[in-house]
Formats: structure tokens, sequence, C-alpha cells
């Protein structure tokens, strides 16, 4: 009987304490500067591919849902030669 | 004809003031809980969400309504409208102040104990009408709940009518004048809390509707209105119960200084936020404690408080 009523006490104090509940549109989340949401493979700025084909971020994937071959060009440059991202698959 | 105009304005005013009432319970229930578990609760429709019983409504109205073909039609269809009745007709014998009140009966507490005991129909017939097992078993549950708390909150208000020496709830108010009879029937008003609580089916002693075992008990193939009219039935049932707790315990419409009608609904109220606040915090029994609870603890507790009572009021002649 006596835990009841404490639990009661316990739970009406719970309407001094802070709301968990952030209101969305009203109150944004914080996003840090450099967040980028959409996975893209991302260029250099003469619009050359950046990527070096290292399959780090095939390993990093958790759903495996990139995948991609890499070769090599006449300079021996290292460059995928075909880069998919599993949109379907994406659970980002 | 003054007085019969008079009275009409009495017997609608209380209809409309119970039916907004509940309606208003459903946003006042939703948005204490969530403040209860650190949440807002319903906020957008409206300021302060206060228009959201009002798109319920309209969501419950616009919904199908749909009987299952399985179902015993006519019980299926006037189980809901039972319980609202049996609740509107117990608000007949309640008196808002001196002067409010449908009609002033001498058996008015005897009325409020029939009526709820009428309530049992709707909840065994929805949940035998239904004809399915889950219903069924709500059903059952609600009958033999209902009707096993009932026994002691019968007996638990005797204490106040020995008291009071009257059946009439305005006779009871008056003679609260010096001391609200929650002090010297302070069991007796525990008891018929707890009862109030079965007799309304809420949380901690909703077994009839146990979610997590029956689906939604009783009304599970209820849809549209006729679930609404269940929903407005526990609403009013709450007001009701706490109407009678004020009435019985707490001196009714007494009270300094403010007029007589605040005090009525500011007790009212604070009685409905206990409610909440059970349902906010408290676990669900399981249902053989339940019953425990009803025959092993309350009923003879009751007893014993009448039991004293009486012996103190026989000392006193």
């Amino acid at each position: 009987m006596i835990s009841l009523l404490r639990s009661l006490w316990r739970v009406f104090l719970h309407m001094f304490h802070k709301r968990d509940t952030i209101l969305y549109p009203e109150v944004k989340p914080y996003i840090p500067p450099r967040w980028r949401g959409r996975i893209i493979l991302a260029r250099d700025p003469d619009g050359g591919e950046r990527c070096v084909a290292c399959y780090l971020c095939a390993i990093a994937c958790p759903v495996d849902c990139i995948s991609l071959q890499a070769t090599e060009d006449e300079y021996g440059r290292r460059y995928p030669e075909f880069f998919r991202i599993n949109f379907s698959r994406c659970i980002f | 004809m003054i007085s019969i105009i008079g009275s009409l304005a009495v017997v609608f005013g209380v209809l409309i003031a119970m039916l907004s009432i509940a309606a208003g319970l459903i946003w006042l229930e939703r948005r204490l809980l969530a403040v209860w578990q650190d949440r807002f609760g319903p906020n957008r429709v409206g300021r302060f969400g206060l228009l959201q019983p009002v798109a319920d409504a309209i969501k419950l109205i616009f919904k199908e309504d749909w009987t299952p073909p399985f179902a015993d039609k006519p019980v299926f269809v006037i189980a809901p409208a039972i319980i609202v009745a049996t609740v509107l007709m117990s608000f007949v014998i309640i008196p808002f102040n001196s002067y409010i009140e449908v009609i002033d009966l001498n058996i008015g507490l005897l009325f409020f104990l029939a009526m709820s005991s009428m309530g049992v129909y709707s909840v065994a017939l929805a949940g035998w009408a239904s004809n399915n097992k889950y219903s069924l078993l709500g059903g059952l549950r609600a009958a033999a709940q209902m009707l096993s708390y009932e026994v002691f909150m019968g007996l638990s208000v005797m204490g106040v009518v020995m008291l009071a020496g009257s059946f009439n709830l305005r006779d009871i108010v008056d003679a609260q004048k010096g001391l609200w009879f929650c002090i010297p029937q302070f069991f007796g008003m525990m008891i018929f809390f707890i009862a109030g609580i079965a007799e309304t089916r809420r949380l901690p002693f909703d077994l009839p509707e146990a979610e997590s075992e029956l689906v939604a008990g009783f009304h599970s193939e209820y849809s549209g209105m006729k679930f609404g009219m269940f929903f407005l039935g526990e609403y009013l049932g709450i007001t009701l119960i706490s109407a009678m707790i004020v009435t019985l315990f707490f001196g009714g419409w007494r009270g300094p200084v403010l007029p007589s009608l605040f005090w009525f609904f500011f007790k009212t109220f604070i009685l409905l936020c206990l409610f909440i606040l059970l349902r906010a915090s408290l676990p669900r029994p399981r249902y053989d404690q339940l019953m425990t609870y009803g025959w092993k603890v309350m009923l003879p507790l009751s007893l014993l408080n009448l039991l004293v009572t009486g012996g103190i009021l026989i000392a006193r002649l």
C-alpha cells in the first residue's frame, strides 16, 4: 500500500520535470555543420573522380548496400569502374 | 409553466454540461498522462490542443460503423446505449449547488447504486453479443468485477447515511455543514473510491478491457460511434463517481467565499485528476488478486467501518 502511494507521488512529481519531447516543426534539432544527409559520390572541383576505390565504404556499410569495382586508368590511378548504392537496401 | 421551463433548463443544462465535460476529459486525460510521462500530449488541434475531442468525435462519426455478421445484432446495438443512459440517469440525483438539481429524490443514493448496477448489463451484454471469445471473457470479467465491487460500494456509503440520517443527497450535503464526512468516514471514503474505480473499469482495475490479454475486452468488436458510446460512458462514469465522492464525503457545493457551483466543480476536477494520476502510475493486478482484494480485504473492512460507525452513533445517544 505504501509503495503504491509512493509511486503515485513520484509520478506526480514528474509534472515538474523537463519534457523529453522535441516539438519538431517549431524546434529544429541541432545539425552539425559538416553534416551531409544524402549519400553521393563526391567529385573534385574540376568534375573529376575523387574516389580511389579503396572499398572502405563498402566494408563499413552495415547492410552492404554499396558495391563497386576498382580499376586503374592509364596513369596507374585507381578509380571505380562502377559505384552503386542500393537505395532500396540503404538504412540511412 | 415557469417551473416547467426552469426544470427543463436544468435538465438540458446538466445533460450538455456532462457531455461536454466527458468530451473535455478525453483531452484532459491525454494531456495529464503526457505531463506525468514527461511528454506534451495532444497540443496541435486548436489552442493547447483543446479541439482534440472535436477532431476525435468527427473521426468517430465518419468511421465505418460495422456490425460483425456473427454478432447478435439487436443486443449488440443496444449495449453501448445502456451504459451512457444509466450513467446519465445517475446524474439526475446529484445536487450541483443548493438549487441546481434535476430531481430531489428521497432515495437518491439508492437510485445511484441501482443505476450503477444497471451499467453491468451494458458490458456483459456487449461481451455476449459480440460472439467473440475475447469479448466474452472481457464481459465475464466486467460482470464479476462490477458485481463484487458493488457489494461493498453500497456498504461503504452506509456510514455516511447513518451519520446524515438520510438517503437524500441534499440532506447528506447539509449534514456536512460543520465537518466534511471525509474525516469521520475516512475508511468509507477510501473504500468507496476504490470501488468507484472498479465500477468505472479504470486503469488499476481495467481487467475487462486488459489490452495485453483481451485485445480490447468487451468492446473488441465495436467500431465507430458505438465504440464512442463506450468511451463516453467510461468518462461519464468517472465524472459521476468523482461527483458522488464530492457530494458524499467532501461537502458537495460547500466552500468559503467563492460561488458554490465553482466549489463543486473544483472538487470534482481534483478528483478527476486523481483518477488520471492513478491511471498514469499504477499497474494492473492479476484477476484473482482483484477478486481476493475485493472479497477478503475490502468487504470485511467496509463491514468493520459500518460496525464502528454504528457503535459510535449508539454510544453518542
